[in-house]
């Protein structure tokens, strides 16, 4: 497929806002789960739209442009996560695959049940925080950015076959942490929004 | 449970189970899969007749379900207007890309050019082995576009496909110079790398933008030097890797000749490397780059911003 050409650089520049502009909101949602503040988010999506603007030309189908603007905020957040990532309290896998067995082993109703009507942003946002980046993105991509399997393997660059494992081990982690910290929550604790990650699934 | 590395969706599952256990198994790591629609229609019914019969799994579809439709409703932060005008504002101030294409590699070799390339080689052994002892041998002064001028092992910059990159795009400057608002800031965050402007009393500066090679962008600074053009294009170390001889070269400075009057000087520099060109002589290259106030480039926060005009 040819390079994009654009004979006037106002002309580059329209075609370019039209393209990612419209990309901004969601942009800066996934950055915001992943920085510290909203400040740090927004200088997140601006560097993206610089490097995307540079590469540009190197976009050949801009149907495809949402999976690259991703790419690129993806590399743009992990080059920067050290300098804005706080400290995690992680939750041992092993101990959330615990949880999980018994939410769905288990005959009564289960701690998941009860805290359903509580799947408040907050809560949500701490607990994709608190599962491993890979497993975040994926159940992200899909769930809140509304990318197909497809979409999210061209964007991570993974296989479809470990998207799919992603997905699916994703939301058992989800639903563990939720059930694991939903009785503290449940009772009124502060619920820790700290971006946390471990730094990638195994 | 492992990824699935095989990476493709099953369009049916086996009948021929072993266990009871082992149809479980599989199943239960398809159902994210099934329940986002994912699954092909056949593979989708079979998880559905499983799921009759298996509290288990459609308890975690229902989980699964609840989460997914949780998810899908977290609202996020909006964009402000601020942040929009921020970003235009940053593109209008950013250099127009100028792509190159990177120069084609050889796709294949017929049965002729072996053979030439067999006599072409035996009969350049005895013109290598005198380019080894030449460069080798101060005595005999070597060709002034084919040696280090640094410590180091001669380069055979000829080698270097990066180099006939770079050439190709110096010579396309035949038009108004891209980047002449010598934004040197701008240059130097999207390349993430160290960008050290020459200083030197008889250059110009006059344009600074961005290119690619490869795939990966370049910066690119014009100088004007008694009235001719000179380029130093800052490579990043990901573009170098295309040129193992300039990457072999370690800190040597390397000197080279292209298109007949085209010389260029080569050094490393933080992340990358700088490759300065121009219609020029090298001794003229080599003073302009060696001037006192570039002995400290290698310092990144030492950088000059781009003068006015």
């Amino acid at each position: 497929m040819p390079r994009q050409r654009h004979s006037t650089p106002d002309d580059r520049q329209r075609a370019f806002e039209a393209l990612v502009l419209p990309h901004l909101d969601r942009l800066l949602g996934f950055a915001s789960r992943r920085t510290a503040t909203l400040v740090d988010a927004e200088d997140a999506v601006q560097d993206t739209c610089l490097r995307a603007w540079a590469a540009f030309d190197e976009l050949r189908d801009p149907g495809s442009a949402r999976a690259w603007l991703y790419r690129i905020l993806r590399s743009v957040l992990s080059e920067s996560s050290e300098r804005l990532a706080r400290r995690a309290r992680l939750l041992p896998i092993t101990r959330l695959d615990d949880v999980h067995e018994s939410l769905v082993a288990g005959s009564g109703e289960s701690v998941f049940d009860e805290m359903a009507h509580r799947l408040d942003r907050e809560v949500l946002q701490a607990a994709l925080a608190a599962i491993p980046e890979d497993f975040a993105t994926a159940v992200e991509l899909h769930d809140i950015e509304g990318f197909t399997y497809a979409e999210i393997a061209d964007t991570v660059g993974a296989p479809i076959g470990t998207v799919m494992s992603r997905m699916s081990r994703g939301r058992r982690l989800l639903a563990a942490v939720i059930a694991e910290r939903g009785r503290e929550w449940a009772l009124g604790a502060p619920v820790d929004s700290g971006i946390r990650r471990m730094p990638r699934s195994s | 449970m492992s990824e699935h590395s095989q990476g493709a969706i099953p369009h049916r599952l086996p009948h021929d189970w072993q266990r009871e256990s082992e149809r479980h198994e599989v199943i239960a790591s398809l159902l994210a899969t099934y329940i986002d629609g994912e699954l092909p229609p056949e593979a989708a019914g079979q998880v559905e007749a499983h799921l009759v019969a298996c509290r288990r799994c459609t308890k975690e579809v229902a989980l699964q379900r609840q989460l997914a439709a949780s998810l899908g409703q977290l609202g996020g932060p909006v964009a402000s207007a601020a942040l929009h005008t921020r970003i235009r504002s940053a593109l209008a101030a950013a250099p127009v890309p100028v792509p190159v294409v990177a120069p084609r590699q050889p796709t294949g070799v017929t049965g002729l050019g072996v053979r030439w390339r067999w006599i072409g080689l035996a009969a350049g052994l005895p013109l290598l082995w005198w380019a080894g002892v030449t460069l080798r041998e101060p005595s005999r002064a070597p060709r002034p576009d084919a040696a280090p001028v640094g410590s180091g092992a001669p380069v055979a910059v000829g080698a270097a496909p990066l180099l006939d990159s770079l050439t190709a795009q110096w010579q396309a400057l035949t038009g108004p110079l891209p980047g002449r608002d010598r934004d040197v800031d701008a240059v130097r965050r999207a390349l993430g790398m160290a960008l050290v402007p020459l200083v030197h009393p008889a250059l110009d500066l006059e344009a600074v933008w961005t290119t690619s090679a490869w795939g990966e962008l370049i910066g690119a600074l014009a100088y004007r030097h008694e009235g001719r053009l000179l380029v130093q294009y800052a490579v990043p170390d990901g573009v170098l890797r295309h040129s193992p001889s300039l990457l072999g070269a370690g800190d040597s400075v390397v000197a080279g000749t292209r298109a007949d009057s085209l010389r260029l000087l080569v050094w490393r520099t933080p992340g990358g490397a700088s490759v300065l060109m121009g219609a020029t002589t090298l001794d003229r290259l080599r003073a302009l780059r060696s001037s006192p106030s570039q002995a400290g480039q290698a310092g990144a926060s030492r950088r000059p911003s781009a003068r006015p005009r």
